[in-house]
């Protein structure tokens, strides 16, 4: 069970602690950054995301999450990259003081810090992927994926064009997979050096638009994934997928495409379980029926139970991306976060639930740490 | 916003223009490089710049002339509504 559930929000971070049945935190801190990633690297040590709008984004640093350091050096890319005009044209809109209407490819945000035994990740936006071998001191570009040759034709999601999901295979070091909004899922099995698009099966419109993945690292080739058409698994590594949404609720999208809609993913791969929150379709953004509820499956996506023990009825917000965690054991905890400031617990593996916190900013992130 | 992340609300360096004096204290504190210059090598289009009580309205800061004892105050470009 989780010691802290780390909490990013759109102003600031909290640390969530157990506190008899509750749960409590010592206040808002990195307040005003945007605190969008967290993982715990191959020291022990968390490192957490940061971004401004004025500052830019960073990496930064804590033992305790109490005093949080900054690394001299982000992922950052190099002068006279050239951007991609849809993610630009995004960005500005959402700027009106123009600071990032350019041609220039900018990290603008850090979507998804990951760690395996050796190397700190960081998938970005605009889209791309970022490596440290010295526990972030330095962060290389992965050039395979970042310079792809299809990379003419991916397309911008409305959170712009994110590399948000990050995979790694414990047996095979050479082989991970990242999710791009919205050019899919690639996987390399050279390290990095070479990539291919993985989302044959998935259902596509402009683009393949995954919202979320997750899998074992142990038995990396099984990958649950949360697409804005679908909910998908793949028992192949990624070459083909299969919609497994027996017993999930679903959504009308607004070109009347009918799927399971939704973001976050996540799986305690000691019990196999596989935890989901679908969305009342791209144009609602919020639970059906205003009813929350979090959907687990245990044998693979053949069925879904739906989990709805102390989680409200009158629910009219969404849970984005990375707003959810597991903890990995057999008795396990499960937390998502709410873009109307909640979070909401569970310590019983999704059968009952408590609302953890209330009154926070927007829920971007949730990682737990043991 | 910027101390809250560094721990740092003051420095000190030398130079004839805010440009010298950035550069200055960039090299002491790498890290803070990041938060003044975009990829591009300009100062973000978002930070504003006070030499002691005046505004600093050019369209490029790093020119703003310093002399020793000139205070330089670093703030969000805000607007509200």
């Amino acid at each position: 069970m989780a010691d802290v559930v780390f909490v990013g929000t759109g102003k600031g971070a909290v640390a969530l602690r157990r506190n008899g049945r509750g749960w409590t935190h010592d206040g808002l801190e990195l307040q005003g950054w945007l605190v969008t990633a967290a993982t715990q690297g191959p020291d022990g040590r968390y490192y957490i995301g940061v971004t401004s709008d004025v500052y830019g984004c960073t990496v930064v640093v804590t033992d305790d999450f109490k005093t949080y350091t900054p690394l001299e050096n982000g992922p950052r890319y190099e002068e006279g990259e050239r951007g991609n005009d849809m993610h630009n044209r995004l960005m500005g809109a959402m700027d009106p003081m123009g600071a990032k209407q350019a041609t220039q490819r900018y990290v603008d945000q850090i979507w998804k810090l990951h760690s395996d035994s050796k190397r700190l990740y960081a998938g970005v936006s605009e889209a791309g992927l970022f490596v440290s071998n010295d526990l972030g001191q330095s962060w290389q570009p992965v050039k395979g994926l970042n310079d792809h040759p299809s990379r003419d034709n991916w397309n911008a999601g409305f959170g712009g064009l994110c590399c948000h999901s990050i995979l790694t295979d414990d047996v095979n070091a050479d082989r991970l997979w990242v999710g791009i909004s919205a050019a899919g899922v690639f996987r390399t099995d050279d390290g990095g050096t070479s990539w291919v698009s993985a989302n044959e099966g998935v259902s596509s419109d402009e683009g393949y638009c995954v919202h979320g993945l997750a899998h074992d690292p142990q038995n990396a080739g099984v990958i649950y994934r949360q697409d804005h058409r679908g909910f998908y698994r793949s028992d192949d590594g990624g070459d083909h997928w299969v919609l497994i949404e027996d017993g999930l609720p679903i959504a009308e999208l607004t070109d009347k495409h009918k799927c399971v809609f939704g973001f976050p993913v996540v799986m305690n791969v000691e019990t196999d379980s596989v935890f989901a929150i679908p969305l009342a379709g791209d144009n609602f953004r919020f639970p059906k029926d205003g009813e929350l509820a979090v959907f687990r499956t245990r044998n693979k996506g053949k069925s879904w139970e739906r989990l709805d023990n102390g989680l409200p009825t009158e629910f009219y917000t969404s849970i984005l991306r990375g707003a959810m965690a597991i903890d990995q054991g057999p008795a396990f905890g499960v937390y998502f976060g709410t873009s109307a400031g909640q979070v909401y617990a569970s310590t019983d593996g999704g059968d009952t639930w408590r609302e953890a916190v209330q009154g926070l900013p927007k829920v971007l992130c949730v990682e737990s740490f043991h | 916003m910027l101390a809250n992340l560094t721990g740092v609300s003051e420095a000190t360096g030398e130079g004839a223009t805010l440009g010298d004096v950035l550069q200055d204290i960039i090299a002491r504190a790498p890290g803070l490089k990041t938060h003044f210059f975009d990829e591009a090598g300009n100062v973000r289009r978002h930070i504003r710049f006070i030499k002691n009580e005046e505004f600093w309205r050019t369209a490029d800061p790093l020119a703003m002339p310093l002399s020793p004892g000139d205070r330089v105050t670093v703030i969000n470009s805000v607007s509200g509504g």
